[in-house]
């Protein structure tokens, strides 16, 4: 076991030399390479990193976006469904309005219409009382309808209080003694005269009176005197007939 | 070995002209060795790719110089840049020269004591001038008076001593692996030899690591600052031989 100095020296040389040799070939680039390929990869991760979070940060920016296009979506639907609401009471409101104009105009014309029906029935019924009257009476007490309407004008006047008679009395002399007599049938002379001389007799002398056919009365006669007035006429009793037609049609109508 | 033995330490050529009559066969055979590494480097390191594909070469360079790397880190707690030429060459030139070994009619360089005595000396001055490198003059030969100046002589020893127990177990344990080949092929010519040859292929892996890690050890305990005494710096490698 003993050693060759030479040799000593030459592997020491040998070993020094292939310590730079290995140095220049094979650390040097291999720690560059992997170096370089970890500055790559640490490269890459940072991008991917500041990808990632970039995309984080979108995602969060869009979701945001989301949440606001849904609020206000919301907002929307809302805002439209009060318009709706409030639409759909303004029309509610105007057809309400327009059916009760509606209604108002019907009724009215109801009302017009029915007032001409009872007018029509009143004058239809009056000229058939007063027909069907005048040939009772004619038939049956051989007297015409007319004496029978002076003698109930008759009694009507004779019924006035003396108060009223009086003061209808000063009112005619008042008035230049004129009054006005309207009667629903064209009276005769004697007619005339008969009336001339109630009022002769139950108001007050030397009148002046103006005789005229008025058909509407419906069998009656009206004493009209500066205001005051005395009259009867079947009217009166039409005016229930009159009035039970009436609460018939409104039952019918309502 | 194996029926061609050539003394590594007798020259090769002795009648030839000056120095090449003293040129050695472990000389010969380290240039083969160096030559085999070199070249071998430069094809490889020639192209290289910082991407993530790469030669197959490469791949077998990265992975050693890696391992090397976190070999180098893990034992000295400290960056490997400084250490890794000389300790990787270090186990790279013992463990190529021990696996070349398996070639008939190759002797392998670290079976000459010249050699693995020039590899203890080169570790004997690499300590020094790393720890100086490290630390500074003074600090570092203040180590050899800890705790006291009667321990000077001892850590002296200590240090001869270690690098005597580098160059010899080194050179022992590749020597016997040889001798203990040749006189197995004696007695059982068959099988045996090739499960010894594998057995020394292990042995000769393990001795490169061993050496590789004793010599960074002694560094990295000469670049570090040490509180102790010097002997619990190297928690007595030693024995692992």
């Amino acid at each position: 076991m003993t050693i060759d100095w030479f040799t000593y020296v030459a592997q020491i040389i040998n070993f020094l030399l292939l310590v730079w040799l290995l140095k220049r070939f094979l650390y040097g680039p291999i720690v560059n390479a992997m170096d370089a390929r970890e500055q790559q990869i640490a490269t890459r991760i940072q991008a991917a990193t500041t990808a990632q979070e970039e995309a984080r940060q979108q995602s969060r920016e869009y979701r945001q976006q989301i949440d606001e296009l849904q609020h206000t979506r919301e907002e929307l639907l809302a805002a439209a469904g009060r318009d709706v609401d409030l639409w759909k009471q303004e029309h509610i409101q105007q057809a309400r309005h327009e059916v009760d104009q509606a209604r108002t105009e019907w009724l009215k014309s109801l009302g017009r219409e029915r007032e001409a029906f009872l007018q029509e029935l009143r004058r239809r019924a009056g000229r058939q009382v007063h027909t069907m009257a005048g040939h009772v009476l004619t038939k049956l007490c051989d007297a015409p309808l007319e004496l029978r309407v002076i003698d109930a004008f008759a009694t009507r006047l004779q019924q006035v209080e003396d108060t009223r008679r009086a003061a209808i009395a000063d009112s005619i002399r008042n008035s230049h003694h004129r009054v006005l007599v309207e009667t629903a049938f064209d009276l005769t002379d004697a007619g005339q005269e008969q009336i001339r001389n109630l009022i002769h007799n139950h108001l007050t002398d030397g009148v002046e009176i103006d005789f005229r056919t008025v058909p509407e009365l419906i069998c009656g006669i009206e004493l009209k005197a500066a205001g005051y007035k005395v009259a009867w006429s079947v009217g009166e009793s039409l005016q229930t007939l009159e009035e039970d037609f009436a609460h018939a049609l409104d039952e019918a109508v309502l | 070995m194996n029926g061609f033995e050539i003394n590594v330490d007798q020259p090769l050529w002795p009648e030839g002209p000056v120095v090449i009559n003293q040129l050695t066969g472990t000389i010969v055979f380290t240039w083969i060795v160096m030559a085999i590494l070199v070249v071998g480097s430069r094809l490889v390191t020639r192209r290289l790719s910082v991407g993530t594909s790469m030669s197959r070469g490469q791949n077998l360079l990265e992975v050693l110089v890696s391992t090397l790397s976190s070999q180098i880190r893990e034992v000295s707690q400290q960056e490997p840049g400084p250490f890794l030429p000389f300790v990787g060459t270090l186990f790279i030139f013992i463990a190529m020269s021990n696996l070349l070994s398996l070639v008939p009619g190759f002797p392998t360089p670290t079976a000459s004591l010249a050699t693995t005595a020039a590899l203890a000396t080169c570790v004997f001055v690499a300590v020094p001038l790393f720890g100086i490198a490290s630390q500074g003059v003074g600090r570092y030969l203040r180590q050899y008076v800890q705790p006291s100046i009667f321990m000077l002589p001892f850590n002296v020893i200590g240090e001869l001593s270690r690098t005597l127990a580098l160059a010899v177990r080194l050179y022992g344990n590749m020597m016997s692996g040889s001798v203990i080949g040749l006189i197995l092929l004696g007695f059982v010519p068959l099988f045996v030899p090739i499960v010894m040859q594998l057995f020394g292929l292990l042995t000769g892996m393990i001795q490169a690591y061993i050496f590789a890690v004793l010599a960074m050890v002694y560094i990295a305990s000469a670049t570090q600052a040490h509180t102790g005494s010097p002997e619990s710096r190297d928690e007595n490698p030693e024995s692992r031989g």
